[in-house]
């Protein structure tokens, strides 16, 4: 009798626990994404969306047929967004290919080869994942914008040149947390994996692409793509570096892109929403690769 | 390894060590050079620590605003940190609890991280904390009255830390990777002895993962004591430089006003603040981060 009043009690327990951690995830997951169901919802309401309902009131398909059908694709203002896109991948293309493949080799000699001075070069990158940015900023702005070096690249109209400042640097492996994310990886797999393919005669590098490449291919994607969104999203680098209209980026064209007579805060949100679709995209293509995480195995060991 | 060549290694380095001198080690040199001349037209002169002390000197206009720009930013970061470390700590918490569709839970709660860091989300952010926006339409739905967000200064404030909070989902996945890996037997153990759940996180979780704890409060301070967007797209600095964060001063000063060596000065009092707490923190692990081996 007591007995089986115990267990009741276990189970409803158990079923009150169940149910409230569905509560908090559910409500948790509404909060997150209500505001960008809210935008969306927006972007088809004349005029402001003054209530806490998604749906508009003052039902409307202008602001998205003025974003996709103008010249350019919602040439505004003057500003073409398309123009701005491929200006935006004139700094995302190379940052997130060079940026990997680099940070990919060093996180590969650091944690399969032997060779003097490796702890200090570990030591450093952790060192500098550890350093703001806003202390690199004004030397390297400095640096991009002495006559003769600013005459390279301001302004060039060969494809990515005119973003020379922002994504040489990840030529150079400078991003520490791709490369500690790389190195965290790398300490999951085996090294059996590698002396096979040694016994069998191939090299370093046959290693890394026939041998190891395979495994690491989560941990490429997750890494291009937080270096894509990094890139996509960079505002104040473009801010800084490109003062030519014809070159700004959606990260500059968007904030003057405000209301005016002709726009209403439906083509607001639309421009918005249309703005951010790539990065949607990307995204969802991306994250079934996805590790998981940032730092995967972060820190273990 | 048998017959590997010793320069390998070193050629292979080559990138990182070019990118480690010119991209890191050169500007880091070079800023405080920089923040000891002061610069006027076209001639450089050695100044020593002039600029430091014009920064701290209340009494002038740039010293009055650079120390608001620190109390600002500390009232940024330590709200901002310690409440993505419990959202995300939270949500993770429940998330390991063995959920149906935790693929769906673990998407959605990482999209405003991917979102939330853009431009064109940062505008309609502003829209969204407007007088007639979103939340303010909710709090008149749950009977509060409505509040100005952007007019006041613990508004505005407001407004850019849930910005930043909204935007926990890496931090949330790192904790979830860590508490995939406490052992199981170690909840076994607890629940013999009779210890609830409740009892269980504070007694088994927290401790098993002090040291991931470390890791993302570490990466957090570092990366909002550094916040710009929010500030510079939402708030502007305002309203009366209540939100007026270094980051966005020293872009103010150096990059509008084009005054670099006071920016430089300005970015390494920033530096040394940063390393301060991170080594102050580390220090501190000792007595809070429990390493398993």
């Amino acid at each position: 009798m007591q007995a089986n009043q115990r267990i009741s009690s276990y189970r409803m327990k158990k079923k009150t626990t169940e149910v409230i951690k569905y509560i908090i995830i559910i409500v948790a997951a509404f909060v997150m994404l209500y505001p960008l169901l809210w935008i969306v919802g927006a972007s088809f309401n004349r005029g402001a969306n003054e209530s806490f309902f998604f749906w508009p009131h003052d039902f409307t398909l202008v602001g998205w047929k003025e974003s996709l059908q103008a010249p350019g694709w919602g040439s505004a203002q003057g500003y073409s967004l398309l123009r701005a896109l491929w200006n935006t991948m004139q700094y995302v293309i190379p940052h997130v290919l060079l940026g990997t493949f680099s940070t990919l080799i060093t996180a590969y000699v650091i944690t399969r080869m032997h060779f003097k001075g490796k702890k200090l070069v570990f030591a450093l990158i952790i060192g500098t994942l550890l350093m703001p940015n806003t202390i690199f900023r004004i030397p390297m702005y400095a640096f991009w914008t002495t006559p003769a070096i600013s005459s390279i690249w301001e302004g060039n109209k060969i494809p990515f040149m005119g973003y020379l400042p922002l994504w040489l640097g990840s030529t150079f492996a400078v991003n520490s947390f791709s490369i500690f994310m790389f190195i965290q990886f790398f300490r999951t797999i085996p090294r059996d994996l590698d002396e096979a393919a040694y016994m069998d005669g191939a090299n370093k590098m046959q290693v890394l692409w026939y041998v190891l490449m395979p495994v690491l291919k989560p941990i490429v994607i997750t890494v291009a793509l937080l270096l894509f969104i990094a890139s996509f999203n960079d505002y104040q680098g473009p801010l800084i570096y490109i003062t030519n209209a014809e070159f700004f980026p959606l990260s500059r064209v968007l904030p003057m892109l405000g209301l005016d007579s002709t726009n209403t805060y439906a083509h607001v949100y639309a421009r918005s929403i249309v703005s951010v679709l790539i990065l949607i995209i990307v995204f969802f293509a991306a994250q079934r690769y996805f590790v998981g995480n940032d730092a995967d195995t972060a820190i273990k060991g | 390894m048998v017959g590997e060549k010793k320069w390998v290694p070193y050629i292979l380095l080559i990138p990182w060590i070019i990118g480690f001198l010119l991209f890191k080690l050169y500007p880091f040199i070079s800023s405080f050079v920089m923040s000891l001349y002061e610069r006027r037209g076209r001639t450089s002169t050695f100044v020593g620590l002039k600029n430091f002390q014009l920064i701290f000197d209340q009494s002038t206009y740039l010293g009055s605003e650079f120390i608001n720009s620190l109390k600002v930013t500390f009232t940024y970061v330590f709200v901002t940190v310690p409440l993505i470390l419990i959202v995300s700590l939270l949500i993770a918490y429940v998330l390991a609890l063995k959920i149906k569709g935790v693929g769906f839970f673990r998407t959605s709660f990482y999209m405003p991280t991917v979102l939330g860091a853009n431009v064109a989300i940062i505008v309609l952010w502003r829209y969204i904390f407007e007088y007639n926006g979103l939340i303010n339409q909710g709090l008149k739905l749950l009977g509060f009255a409505p509040i100005s967000f952007l007019g006041t200064a613990a508004g505005a404030m407001t407004s850019i830390v849930l910005l930043r909070v909204w935007q926990f989902g890496s931090t949330m996945l790192i904790f979830l990777n860590a508490l995939k890996n406490v052992p199981e037997t170690l909840y076994e153990a607890a629940t013999i002895d009779g210890a609830s759940k409740f009892r269980q996180f504070f007694s088994v979780t927290i401790p098993m993962i002090t040291p991931i704890i470390l890791f993302n409060g570490v990466m957090r301070l570092v990366e909002t004591f550094q916040v710009f967007n929010g500030p510079v797209l939402i708030t502007n600095g305002g309203p009366e430089r209540s939100t007026n964060v270094i980051n966005k001063l020293i872009y103010d000063i150096a990059f509008l006003g084009g005054d670099l060596n006071v920016g430089t000065a300005m970015s390494w009092v920033l530096f040394v603040i940063i390393m301060m707490f991170t080594i102050l923190i580390f220090r501190s692990s000792r007595y809070w981060v429990h390493y398993q081996d």
